[in-house]
């Protein structure tokens, strides 16, 4: 009559913690290559902001620039672009280049053999995850930290237990601190192999017993802990110790995700010990906390009435079983409901509807609506990792969708900008614009070539900087020299030409100082007016060098864009096309799960429906027996 | 309606080693679809910012024992205003030694006055704003300009700087 729910099944396997982020330990030894001063650090502290802030995209992006500089060692670009492509789910390419790192790299730093063997324990490779930890442990390329070497000795631990070298476990785990979060992962990893291995009952005993002395207080050793008791429980009923079993039972703490199935063991338990009633309050219990359709519930919904049996309580268990029957009919109506195609696909439509967030990295957590039908039958279903993956898969490839028709929406903007930007270009006639203005500068340039010779030939006179009056006065007296002269030559003996050359001597003298006195302030003047045209020249310049520059860049930055842009929307056609393809596929197999699992819910609830059926024909056969008995040992009398 | 989310501590499971065919073919796609969303990033910025104006901002704090940002503008005639306001997650990014790509712009070429203003708290968590204004060249080539925020252990504060790469 022992029925074990899938839950008990998934148990067994071993636990493999991980780190919520398995990237971030490599990032800090690439922080020790930054602070140098130099454009490397800043383009590597760049991907380090993007990749820290969790915009994986973005430090996608940004590693085309860092593939650019030369300066950058090729083996640090790999180690980023592992990391990035890990984080972003792309594990194919990230593990080849990893392995590439492996092969040719001598200095990998410790922490970036632990981060290959946690991706390796990720996806199940042991071999290949049991040699990086032993990497990792062993490097001496910075060694890990404590916490991490712990870590890495945790996964040679779960290795080993995958591999089935005992042996080798449980050298790894001697290793190991005697208390701590991954030492307790690597005792639930031994407890797993004890018992996959056939170990002792004094093994398993003695596992479970170190895990109640060394275990933290800790929600997750707590937890760890409660898991450790349901395995042992579970062991110890197969091996018929019922005792021991009831006691570890008793130990998984309420309210814990191990419960149910703990109080529907125990129950059992109790009921091998003939100990009904105590068998039943546990089952109680679990109906009156937990949804109807949790398998322990179902399971234990029937466990009762079987209990009432073997108590004698042959009425009570006669009404309860014909409840049972009826809620089974029920379930299985329901069940048989949900199996069909359409059904399936509008609940999946619903379920994708409800989720949000981006795709990959950024996707939300799952949510189910308790309230739908299908969403409570699927429960156990939905609990599953794999399921969990083709969900969020599905969910990735409908948001890829939706991202992608945006993209294309935004291609077709940027393409039009690209047309009426060209043909703006072309209006502004640009190009003859900055001829003739180049032009006019050559004419410039020309008068003020003049005007350097001409201050050139002033700085060698001797009168030179006059003014305007100042040249009108020479003019003068340069005009009085030829009247002087004449008159000289004429004998004009009534003029005193003494007197008239004397004036005129003493007015060139005047003039001759008045200059002199005032020419350095004058040249001055007139060489910093000459300075300042030179320099408005050279800026002149520097305008019409940088407007063709700006003419040139303007022309060449939209030439090509429409043929890109175009090629761009070609691709994103293509690729909405084959998401599309691997979209149907997706579903359909989706479907084709849920479908097999609503079959084998229907099976089940078969199995439990024939098994009460079966139950409540031997109770009234039995009564029927009884009262034939009465009425022929009544006939006798 | 009544919504929970799925508690997922509840049994850890390991992948299986062997990928179906679907999944691989999905990773595929995946990683097309982050290659052209590269691509099309690389285009949007050359549409955007031509190399010849382009100039790209930079922050980074060194210490951050005297000074947490809060939030940087910087600011040039004839370049539009770019503001950020810095998350927790964002400074402790800075503090590991992140860099900060505050934006890209266009600016002409020739001689620019940039203005920056770094909002923030000093360790007594009192508000400070470290003002200052820089002149830099552009050419023709792309500009990167970081501003940096130091902490001056002697002065018992912090500085800001801008560095032309």
């Amino acid at each position: 009559m022992k029925l074990f729910s899938l839950l008990f099944v998934s148990i067994i396997l071993s636990v493999s913690a991980m780190a919520e982020d398995t990237a971030w330990p490599l990032l800090p030894d690439l922080a020790e290559q930054l602070h140098k001063n130099t454009v490397e650090d800043l383009q590597i502290g760049s991907f380090y902001f993007y990749y820290l802030n969790q915009d994986y995209q973005g430090a996608y992006n940004h590693l085309t620039d860092l593939r650019t500089n030369k300066q950058i060692k090729s083996a640090v670009l790999d180690v980023l672009e592992t990391t990035l492509l890990l984080a972003l789910g792309i594990e194919g390419k990230a593990l080849s280049l990893a392995q590439g790192i492996e092969q040719t790299s001598d200095s990998v730093p410790a922490q970036a053999w632990l981060y290959l063997a946690r991706r390796w324990q990720v996806i199940g490779n042991w071999p290949l995850a049991e040699q990086a930890a032993k990497n990792a442990y062993e490097s001496k390329t910075r060694p890990l930290e404590f916490i991490d070497a712990q870590e890495a000795l945790h996964i040679l631990v779960h290795c080993s237990v995958e591999l089935e070298d005992t042996r080798s476990a449980n050298n790894y785990f001697s290793m190991m601190a005697e208390r701590g979060k991954w030492t307790d992962y690597a005792r639930y990893n031994l407890l797993v192999g004890s018992i996959a291995g056939y170990a002792s009952i004094y093994e398993v005993n003695r596992h479970v017993e170190a895990a109640e002395y060394f275990f933290g207080e800790s929600e997750q050793s707590l937890a760890l802990k409660d898991r450790i008791y349901l395995l042992g429980g579970i062991y110890m009923m197969e091996e018929g110790r019922f005792r021991n079993a009831e006691v570890f039972f008793q130990q998984v703490r309420q309210d814990s995700p191990f419960e149910a199935p703990a109080l529907l063991e125990y129950g059992w338990a109790k009921l091998e010990q003939s100990r009904f009633e105590g068998a039943i309050q546990p089952w109680r219990v679990l109906q009156t906390k937990y949804e109807s359709w949790h398998p322990a519930v179902i399971e234990s919904i029937l466990a009762v009435p079987h209990t009432m049996e073997r108590m004698q309580a042959t009425t009570q268990a006669l009404y309860s079983y014909e409840a049972v029957e009826k809620r089974l009919l029920t379930m299985l109506s329901e069940l048989n409901q949900q199996q069909s195609v359409s059904s399936i696909e509008y609940w999946l439509e619903q379920w994708l509807n409800e989720q949000q967030g981006e795709w990959g990295w950024r996707r939300h957590d799952q949510v189910i609506d308790q309230e739908n039908p299908m969403s409570r039958n699927l429960m156990s279903f939905l609990a599953s990792s794999s399921v969990r993956t083709q969900l969020n898969e599905l969910y990735d490839l409908k948001r890829i969708q939706q991202d992608l028709n945006s993209q294309l929406a935004q291609l077709s903007y940027w393409q039009e900008t690209a047309h009426s930007r060209q043909q703006y270009l072309s209006s502004v006639s640009g190009d003859s614009r900055l001829q003739a203005l180049t032009k006019r500068y050559q004419a410039l340039t020309s008068v003020i070539e003049d005007l350097e010779q001409q201050w050139e030939s002033e700085q060698k006179s001797a009168l030179a900087f006059a003014t305007q009056d100042q040249k009108i006065q020479i003019e003068r007296v340069k005009k009085a020299v030829p009247l002087i002269k004449g008159l000289k030559e004429n004998n004009a003996t009534d003029v005193d030409l003494a007197a008239y050359m004397e004036r005129w001597r003493r007015a060139r003298g005047v003039l001759v100082w008045q200059m002199l006195e005032e020419r350095p302030q004058r040249q001055r003047l007139a060489n910093n007016d000459m300075w300042q045209l030179r320099q408005q020249l050279a800026l002149l310049e520097t305008q019409l060098n940088h407007s063709q520059m700006a003419l040139a860049a303007s022309v060449t930055s939209w030439q090509g864009f429409v043929a890109r842009i175009d090629e761009s929307k070609q691709k994103i056609e293509n690729l909405q096309q084959s998401i599309s393809q691997l979209e149907q596929r997706l579903q359909q197999q989706i479907v084709a799960n849920v479908q097999s699992d609503l079959q084998k819910q229907e099976l089940k609830l078969t199995h439990y429906l024939a098994e009460a059926r079966l139950a409540l024909a031997r109770l009234y056969d039995d009564h029927l027996q009884q009262k034939i008995i009465t009425a022929s040992v009544g006939g006798e009398l | 309606m009544k919504y929970i989310i799925i508690a997922f501590t509840f049994f850890t499971f390991i992948a299986q080693a062997q990928q179906p065919v679907l999944n691989k073919d999905i990773a595929a796609a995946k990683k097309a679809v982050i290659e052209l969303n590269q691509e099309l990033s690389q285009l949007e910025q050359e549409l955007l910012s031509p190399k010849g104006t382009g100039v790209a901002f930079y922050f980074s704090l060194r210490g951050g024992q005297y000074f947490v940002p809060l939030a940087v503008e910087i600011s040039a005639q004839g370049l539009t205003s770019i503001h950020h306001v810095y998350t927790e997650k964002e400074v402790d990014a800075l503090r590991m030694g992140a860099v900060h790509p505050v934006g890209q712009s266009n600016l002409g070429a020739g001689k620019h006055k940039i203005n920056i203003k770094v909002r923030g708290v000093n360790q007594q968590g009192d508000p400070v704003t470290l003002n200052f204004e820089d002149e830099v060249e552009k050419s023709s080539e792309p500009l990167k300009l970081e501003v940096s925020v130091r902490d001056d252990k002697n002065a018992r504060k912090a500085n800001a700087q801008l560095a032309v790469w």
